[in-house]
């Protein structure tokens, strides 16, 4: 009986071993896959990483991670003075004056946004609010409204369990906060408290009579927050009541309003701060508005120093010097792009689905597939083509200014252009520019009379030669100051351009900078700019870049309109012939380019530049002439219609169809199966010091880096490739190290710890916004550097660290991590970010290069566009950084530009990045969340030199069940080693990589990979618990096979 | 109700651990057959290894009720014992890799970004999520009781 008991307890053993066995070692293959995020939970380090002192060629320009902080904290304050923006100073409101109290407004003057820490906050222990920053700069605020508000509101710690951990987690949370989801076009309820509701809420009766009414001014601030796949919609305000009010989600509130308004009572002048990346509609509070107020300053999204910067701005302790980064309108119904915003689907859109009708995909045999847009833009929902969806951005280049300044300069200099028409005109019946525009691009006040004039200016017509402009700065005033300078230019806008529909805006910002100029002198300041970016792309005829025979105008002004004032004035025109205002300034005509120009900039970096992408225009593949681009000869005409409302798209019926179905599959390349590909061998050569000297460093061209590659191996080449994301790949026959990636749009995320003081610094203190209306490009190098030091301290190489992406329209709710309306102040911006992390050897890539302009559907929807304002609006963006700078990596895309992902789209990565900008950095893609959306061998054709999926650091095609890809089946060794042109192209990729990592800091250390206690564990758990299963599997065997009654005597 | 009467714990045990593992099975299909995050997302292991296991424990269920004795029953005994091991090792390494499959969902479910989460977690998504857990709830459960089921005999004690 006992022998029969212990038999069965063997058994039963074994079974609980088999069970552990199987557990530990499939468990250990999971949690290498995860090894990164488990290292991050646990606190573990899998990776040691050891300074190759003899090799450091990048060293940090700090002796300690103190003076590293307070360099940081500098700029952190600089970008705070610098951008803060005075749109607004009447009744000498600011400069406060010494004596004066404020009275803060608003729930966000008492919890600015963002106020937890994460992406755009860094959560220092010394971070300084807006009523820490006056009170340090000795301001008295007004105790009886802060009291009421602070009370109100009840800052308190929210804690929260972390569900991985268990660990408590604090955050900041208040019982009246203003809302920070913004979501994904769905109603957006303004929680501002209204006036009505004070006395409800604990305000004294009287507590307006309690205000020192002569002697404060109030200062309201008013919130909007963004988010990620978060987008505004057009007319979705909530009010405090809970009410759908119809208004738009980005103007100020009624109850903001009656705050505004209880604040003017109660004090004797007041102050709107705008706390906000998305642009507002403020006309109420501005000149003539119904609630108008004496000051309005922009203060952008500031981080954990800025307003220590800010407060300096409104006490006067600097001079105000920001300019605004975006046109503030009346009405965003106004506004071009605004009316192709949101996207909705193709009439037929089920035609691209894979199913027994339409055809099966012949990569997935016999499966359906639906073609429905996944159910958010994060991702998430059933795998999809995700292609039922797009928009047409119609506007072409006539985003933000270009499109109000230059249909106001048409309605003075061109009446023949229409631009007087009722289109667009949201606030008459005929278009007027002074209703529609509040406050222009480049809008800034200074409090110092200053006076910038344009002294000269020469242009160097050669490909690679440069604009020079010195502009004289002239301090009026008796305080010594800091001012900025704007260059504005003025391209001709010829018949040719009108024959060929080649837009030219009225006024290009090319550059700007800051001087320091004593009380009354005078100051030059030189401002550059490559001569290219005065071409113009023509698509239709010459199709490349053309600078047009006749008068440039230059000039130097404080804003946009001030600029294009200047341009009318010197072309004989006053207020007279209807200018809003005399020229303030004057200008200076180029006109050395007396013929029309094909060939000078229609060469970049030894690249034919020609038309690359006519199918990301979607009448492309109609065959007609479905969309009709804006064009300034004609804005009646050619104002934009909502192309998902006011006509139908079919794709059925495209002359096209079978072509525009593949593109949308992501069918961009078919894998062939005649063109064997040669397997790679170890030839010796190793990513290492030992080969790698200057002629290798600085030539990609090298025959080294070829044989290097092509020790890769077939499986190794393409699944590195379409595998990563949290970290690079070790490859055999090359020795590379691991990268990590990191996150962080103002920096790095990580926390350095002193390990002897046991401080703690948080070095991701950057503003986006604040560099933004900076329009300093110096400021930015010099966050560039200290960022790039920083991940030195951390030994973090490679950021996804900054944000360049256009802001076409104010609704997209990641307009906070980028710069500007413009091309070129983001060009600019990003030039010095992307320099200065550069010139310290890590890859700052930005986001998302490829018109990734809304976050609504961002993972499928297409976006189709003409190829000039492909190449003059978005990309130029990030052109400045990626071939000026010398930046070291990007970020792709997540929509589709045409009909094509983004990150399949050879023509902008291959033949723009890699060919005409000669960019030799890291390619990598958004997250790849969709295996039918994003489509392997296509990416790997188009260039892309990583996947992010967040896998290991080991990647291979044979990892699936059948020895096939994990994630796309029809990809495995067998599938592609007979099309050497994909194998080649993903060796091709990795030398790329692996070049860009040769010229960054990587090369500072060694990483080794080393066992850490999970794994450990994990191991003995697996090898225990299969010998275990053994012995107990073979005792239960003897007990069981033994003559019972032997058994008993045994036992 | 004789019938019943005449097992043991042991093969009653290996009987709930086979309708578990059938269980999974469905739950498995009903996932991805509803709308949210993993539908149409197949994992051919969570169907293989189940599919293994049920078909060991009805075997191990068939050949140790088998009336047989002498070397026919130390067979059958070895025969049942074997796949009674091997079952809930089935229904673990079935787990582990959905778990593998579903774990970027789940992390996109629920701890993508706080700006975010309002997006990600629909009704539809968060059934699914809640299905796929479900899933490797059941397995889990599967293979514990085919572990327990192991420690007992399949036969009754014949006097």
């Amino acid at each position: 009986m006992k022998a029969r008991k212990l038999s069965s307890a063997m058994r039963g053993v074994s079974a609980v071993m088999a069970a552990v066995c199987t557990l530990t070692v499939t468990g250990a293959g999971i949690a290498d896959s995860y090894r990164s995020s488990l290292d991050d939970v646990l606190g573990t380090q899998s990776y040691v990483t050891s300074t190759n002192e003899g090799a450091v060629k990048y060293a940090s320009d700090y002796a300690t991670a103190a003076d590293m902080m307070a360099a940081a904290k500098d700029i952190a304050i600089r970008e705070g003075e610098e951008g803060t923006v005075i749109m607004k100073n009447d009744n000498d409101v600011l400069p406060l004056t010494d004596g004066v109290s404020v009275a803060l407004f608003g729930l966000a003057a008492y919890a600015p946004y963002p106020y937890n820490s994460g992406d755009l906050k860094a959560g220092n222990d010394d971070a300084v609010d807006l009523v820490q920053a006056l009170t340090d700069a000795g301001v008295s605020i007004d105790q009886t409204v802060m009291e009421f508000y602070q009370t109100m509101m009840n800052r308190h710690e929210v804690q929260t369990e972390n569900a991985w951990t268990g660990a408590i987690e604090t955050s900041i949370g208040y019982d009246h906060i203003y809302n920070t989801t913004v979501g994904d076009m769905v109603d957006y309820a303004i929680t501002e408290v209204p006036p009505s509701e004070f006395e409800a809420l604990g305000a004294p009766a009287n507590w307006q009579s309690m205000v020192d009414k002569d002697n404060t001014v109030g200062i309201c601030v008013f919130a909007r927050a963004g988010g990620e796949s978060n987008m505004y919609a057009p007319g979705s305000a909530v009010n405090y009541a809970g009410e759908q009010t119809g208004e738009d989600p980005l103007a100020l509130s009624e109850d903001e309003l009656a705050v505004v308004d209880a604040a003017k009572e109660a004090c004797g002048k007041v102050v709107v701060l705008i706390n906000s990346g998305n642009t507002m509609m403020i006309g109420d509070i501005a000149e003539g508005g119904a609630h108008e107020v004496d000051g309005i300053a922009y203060i952008g999204c500031p981080n954990d120093y800025q307003f220590t910067g800010i407060v300096n701005v409104l006490t006067g302790q600097v001079n105000a010097t920001g300019a605004l980064p975006d046109t503030y309108v009346a009405d965003h119904a106004s506004i071009p792009a605004v009316q192709n915003v949101g996207g909705d689907y193709y009439v037929d859109s089920d035609i691209v689905a894979a199913n027994a009708e339409n055809g099966y995909d012949p990569r997935y045999p016999n499966e359906e597939i639906s073609n429905v847009s996944s159910a958010g833009s994060f991702g998430g929902g059933s795998a999809t083509y995700s292609a039922g969806q797009y928009i047409v951005e119609a506007e072409g280049i006539y985003v933000g200014y270009k499109y109000y300044e230059t249909r106001y300069f048409d309605s003075i200099a061109n009446p023949s252009f229409h631009a007087d028409s009722a289109k667009g005109a949201t606030q008459s019946d005929a278009w007027d520019y002074t209703q529609e525009v509040v406050y222009p691009f480049g809008h800034t006040i200074s409090y110092l009379d200053y006076e910038q004039k344009l002294k000269s200016i020469s242009v160097d017509k050669t490909t690679d030669g440069e604009i020079t402009a010195v502009v004289e700065v002239t301090n009026l005033s008796d305080q010594d100051g800091r001012f900025l300078a704007q260059l504005y230019v003025q391209q001709p806008y010829t018949e040719y351009d009108r024959e060929n529909n080649v837009e030219k805006s009225a006024v290009m910002f090319l550059n700007s900078a800051k001087v320091d100029v004593a009380a009354g002198q005078t100051q030059e300041v030189t401002i550059t700019i490559p001569t290219k970016y005065l071409a113009s792309y023509d698509y239709t005829n010459a199709r490349t870049y053309i600078l047009d025979a006749g008068d440039y105008y230059f000039t130097a002004a404080a804003g946009a309109h001030e600029a294009v004032n200047n341009f009318l004035g010197a072309q004989g025109m006053t207020a007279a012939d209807g200018m809003d205002a005399d020229a303030a300034g004057s200008a200076l005509v180029w006109n050395a380019n007396t013929e029309l120009d094909t060939t000078t900039f229609s060469i970049d970096h030894n690249t034919q530049i020609t038309n690359v992408a006519d199918d990301a225009d979607l009448n492309y593949w109609t065959g007609e002439d479905t969309v009709t681009y804006l064009s300034r000869q004609d804005w009646d005409a050619t104002y934009p219609i909502n192309y998902n409302t006011e006509v139908e798209i079919s794709i059925g019926e495209s002359p096209k169809a079978q072509e525009w179905i593949a593109a949308l599959r992501g069918q961009q390349y078919t894998i062939q199966t005649d063109n064997p590909a040669t397997e790679g061998e170890d030839h010796g050569v190793r990513l290492s010091g030992e080969y790698l000297q200057e002629e290798q460093l600085s030539n990609i061209d090298d025959p080294y880096w070829d044989e290097l590659v092509s020790s890769i191996t077939i499986d190794e080449a393409v699944g590195a490739v379409i595998h990563g994301g949290s970290q690079s790949d070790t490859l055999t026959n090359v020795d590379n190290p691991i990268v990590g990636q990191n996150e962080g749009v103002n920096g790095f995320t990580a926390t350095y710890t002193n390990e002897e003081t046991g401080e703690t610094y948080r070095f991701n203190i950057n503003s986006q916004t604040l560099l933004g209306s900076s329009f300093n490009p110096e400021l930015a190098y010099e966050w560039g550097l200290v960022e790039g030091n920083s991940g030195l301290w951390l030994e973090r190489f490679h950021l996804w660290g900054t944000g360049l992406t256009q802001r076409r329209t104010p609704y997209n709710g990641r307009n906070y991590e980028y710069i500007s309306e413009d091309p070129m102040l983001t060009n600019r911006i990003g030039y010095g970010v992307l320099r200065g992390c550069a010139e310290k050897g890590i890859l700052n890539g930005p986001k998302h290069i490829g018109f990734n302009d809304q976050e609504h559907n961002r993972n499928g929807v297409a976006a189709y566009m003409n190829e000039q304002k492909l190449r003059e609006t978005d990309l130029r963006c990030f052109q400045g950084g990626l071939e000026d700078g010398g930046g070291l990596a990007v970020m792709v895309a997540f929509n589709r530009i045409g009909a094509t992902n983004a990150a399949h789209y050879a023509p902008m990565i291959q033949n723009i990045l890699r060919q005409e900008w000669g960019f030799t950095g890291v390619i990598s893609t958004d997250m790849m969340n969709n295996s039918y959306y994003f489509t392997p061998e296509s990416m790997v054709m188009a260039g892309i030199t990583q996947v992010a999926d967040f896998a290991g650091e080991d990647n291979h095609i044979n990892l699936g069940e059948g020895g096939v890809d994990s994630t796309w089946a029809y990809i495995s060794e067998d599938s592609v080693k007979n099309d050497a042109t994909l194998v080649e192209q993903a060796r091709e990729n990795l030398k790329y990589q692996l070049y860009t990592f040769a010229n960054s800091a990587v090369m500072n250390i060694s990483t080794e990979k080393v066992d850490v206690w999970w794994d450990i564990a994990l191991r003995n758990t697996a090898y225990v618990s299969g010998a275990l299963m053994i012995l107990t599997a073979l005792a239960w065997l003897v007990l069981a096979v033994m003559p019972e009654k032997k058994k008993e005597e045994k036992a | 109700m004789s019938l019943l009467k005449k097992q043991t714990a042991g093969s009653l045990m290996t009987l709930l651990a086979l309708l578990l593992a059938v269980a999974a099975l469905i739950v498995y299909n009903v996932n991805i057959a509803g709308e949210g995050y993993f539908q149409n997302a197949a994992v051919r292991a969570a169907v293989t290894y189940p599919v293994i296991a049920i078909v060991l424990l009805a075997l191990a269920l068939v050949v140790g009720l088998l009336p047989v004795s002498g070397i026919a029953a130390a067979v059958t005994e070895l025969l049942s014992g074997v796949m009674r091991i091997a079952a809930p090792a089935c229904c673990v390494a079935a787990a582990m890799f959905l778990i593998d499959a579903r774990g970027e969902g789940f992390a996109f479910i629920y701890f993508s970004n706080e700006e975010v989460l309002q997006e990600v977690q629909t009704a539809a998504n968060l059934s699914s999520a809640h299905g796929a857990i479900a899933n490797v709830a059941v397995l889990a459960a599967a293979a514990l009781v085919g572990i327990i089921a192991a420690f007992f005999g399949m036969r009754k004690k014949t006097a």
